[in-house]
Parts: structure tokens; sequence; C-alpha cells
């Protein structure tokens, strides 16, 4: 891996103990609680400690007592958060295993999880197996790590057909958190992980390196409307992710018939997005002061030149 | 009513504190969607059984 990559994931990791102090701090004023501190934290604890700020915020702004104690139970609770599987360093969890808050910060519903849940069993042997898949795949390509670096808690929703639409978002408040459907396929399954995993690590990443990426707003081919460099910035990078990963899929030669299908039209349709969108993205780029991460990200982007020769995509 | 007073002070003493820590982050959800339509599969499968005859 890019040791500039190494470099910006040590330094996000090593604040990390000093953030979740200052969020117990915080939450045991309210709830006079001791947020569980082990050290080094576990990328799950420190998703989650990120949740029950979250989830503690909107019972204050409400006065709600019972959410506070609600709150309250959960810190109890942290020390039973199980160990991940072995290889990755996040919990997948169903929608199941988390109390769901719908703050009015954002337009997605914000999923806060009850660690004695995570624990359950509830991964039948054909999910374990496709999630097994998944994470093998992210490993064979050299792209589990974007995982691994960033994120804490995968909260999975509904399962979703290969062929059809599937949904997954990040929060920014929210650092080691992933929302996303689980697609009937492993291509798909690993796609979601590593286009969100992105977003987590770039979000934890500006945040630490004290970037703000200002500069007049640019266009986004994704969303058809100009955005905030940063938006261009996480973009560019996600999509760009996705990209390598479907190239080396189809180079590597795994994943079903209908999976590769998939992988080439993708693959086509992202590179004409990011073609569309390379001034933005080099705009956007351009703004980052700290070397190692402007660095990886332009240099990620343009690796992808020849990638579509490569396959006469 | 004591009570209610002190539990109030305490909930806006939190949320000042979470605004003074600056872990309250500006907001945004980075929703993603990914699909390829019905029609571009029939295309895609289309362009395969002509290639493999």
């Amino acid at each position: 891996m890019d040791h500039r990559f190494q470099r910006v994931v040590a330094r996000t990791h090593e604040q990390r103990p000093a953030r979740l102090r200052l969020i117990g701090q915080l939450l045991g004023q309210l709830t006079e609680e001791h947020l569980y501190l082990p050290t080094p934290p576990s990328a799950a604890l420190y998703a989650s400690a990120h949740q029950l700020l979250y989830q503690a915020r909107i019972a204050a702004m409400r006065r709600d007592h019972d959410g506070v104690a609600e709150v309250a139970g959960l810190i109890r609770r942290l020390p039973e958060l199980p160990a991940p599987r072995e290889g990755v360093e996040f919990l997948l969890v169903p929608a199941s295993a988390c109390t769901w808050q719908h703050g009015e910060q954002y337009a997605s519903d914000v999923p806060v999880l009850d660690p004695p849940k995570a624990t359950r069993s509830w991964l039948g042997p054909e999910q374990s197996a496709e999630l097994q898949a998944a994470v093998d795949l992210l490993a064979d390509v050299g792209m589990l790590e974007w995982v691994n670096a960033s994120c804490g808690v995968v909260v999975w929703t509904t399962r979703s057909p290969l062929r059809g639409t599937s949904i997954s978002y990040t929060l920014r408040s929210l650092e080691g958190t992933i929302v996303t459907d689980w697609p009937d396929d492993p291509v798909r399954l690993a796609e979601n992980l590593l286009h969100e995993a992105t977003h987590t690590w770039l979000n934890e990443a500006v945040r630490v390196l004290g970037e703000s990426l200002q500069g007049p707003d640019l266009f986004s081919p994704w969303k058809q409307r100009m955005r905030p460099a940063l938006g261009i910035a996480h973009s560019g990078a996600a999509f760009t992710n996705v990209a390598h990963f479907l190239h080396r899929v189809l180079e590597s030669g795994a994943g079903s018939h209908d999976a590769r299908i998939y992988a080439r039209r993708r693959l086509s349709y992202e590179l004409d997005q990011l073609e569309l969108a390379s001034s933005a993205i080099r705009e956007a780029y351009a703004l980052i002061r700290d070397s190692d991460l402007a660095g990886l990200l332009t240099d990620h982007f343009d690796q992808l030149h020849g990638t579509r020769a490569a396959f006469a995509i | 009513m004591q009570d209610k007073h002190a539990m109030d002070t305490k909930f806006a003493d939190f949320i000042a504190a979470v605004q003074a820590s600056g872990l309250e982050e500006p907001t945004s959800t980075a929703a993603h969607s990914s699909a390829v339509s019905p029609a571009m599969w029939d295309e895609i499968q289309d362009e395969q059984s002509k290639q493999a005859k």
C-alpha cells in the first residue's frame, strides 16, 4: 500500500484515543456514565461512541429524559461489543441491531448500535459466505485496507438484487459508520463497502489534517449541480476507488458472469463521469494542503489513465 | 419543578459543551445509489450474445 496512505491513516488513528476521551467526558456530563476506553480503542468502539454522542445530542435537544437513559444504558453495554471477524476491523450488523434516530440534521436516518445485539448470531451461512467473498475480493485486489482503515460499524439494511439499485450512505459526524443495503453479489457488496469506506476515511483525514478545501463551487456530473470542493473531492476519491476496484476485478477474472457484466458496464459509466469531472476533481485536490493526502488522491486519480484503453471501453 | 429546571440546565450545558468541543461537525449525508438499468442489462446481454455467435 502507498506509504502516503499509511502515513495519513497513522495520523488519523493517533488522534482517536484523545477524541474518544473528549466524547467520554461529554457523555459523562449528561449521563453520569463512564465511556469504556480500552487502549487502543477498537474501530467499532470509535464508531459507536460517535453514534452515542449523536443520540445524546438529539435527546438533550428534545429534553428527552428516556432518551438520555437509553444512551446511558448503551454506554454501559459498550464492553459487550464483540470482536470483528478475522481479517476485518469492522462489525457488520443488521439494521435490527440498532436504534434509529430521525434527526432533523440529516436527510438519512442515523443508526446507533446496541452492543449486545451485535453479538447475536444473525448471519446465516449464505450471507456469511457472501461477506467473506466480498472481503476476500477486496483483499485480492489490494483494496481491503481502505475499508479496514476507517470502518468500525457497517449497518446493513435490506437485501438488494444484483440487477437492482443499491443504496448506501455515510454521515460526516458519524466517523467509522457505514449504512448499506446488501447487494446479492460479492462484487457489488464489496463495491458498496469500498465506496462508503472511502467517504468515512476522507472525512476523518480531512478533519485530522485540518483541511478546509476553501474554493469556489465546482460542477458535479454525478449530482448534476454545483457542489463545494469538499464534495467534489469526496466523489473523486470514492469513484476513483470504485473504478480501480472494478478494473482489478475484471483484470483478475473474479466474479460471476452477471457480476462481470455489471462491473464492465459500471466501470465504463464511472470512467465517463470521472472524465467529465476531471478538471473539477483536480481543482478540488489542489486545495488540499497536506502533501501526503493531495499526492495520494491525485496520483490515484491519474493512475486511471489507460484503464479505458486496457478494456476497450 | 426544581428537578425539571436542573435537567433543562443540564441539557443546555451539554448541547453548549458539544458545540464548544468542535465535535459537532458541519452536517451532511453522502448518499450513494448505484444502478444499472434493466434496459442497459438487456443491451449488454444482446451485445454479448452477438459476440458469442
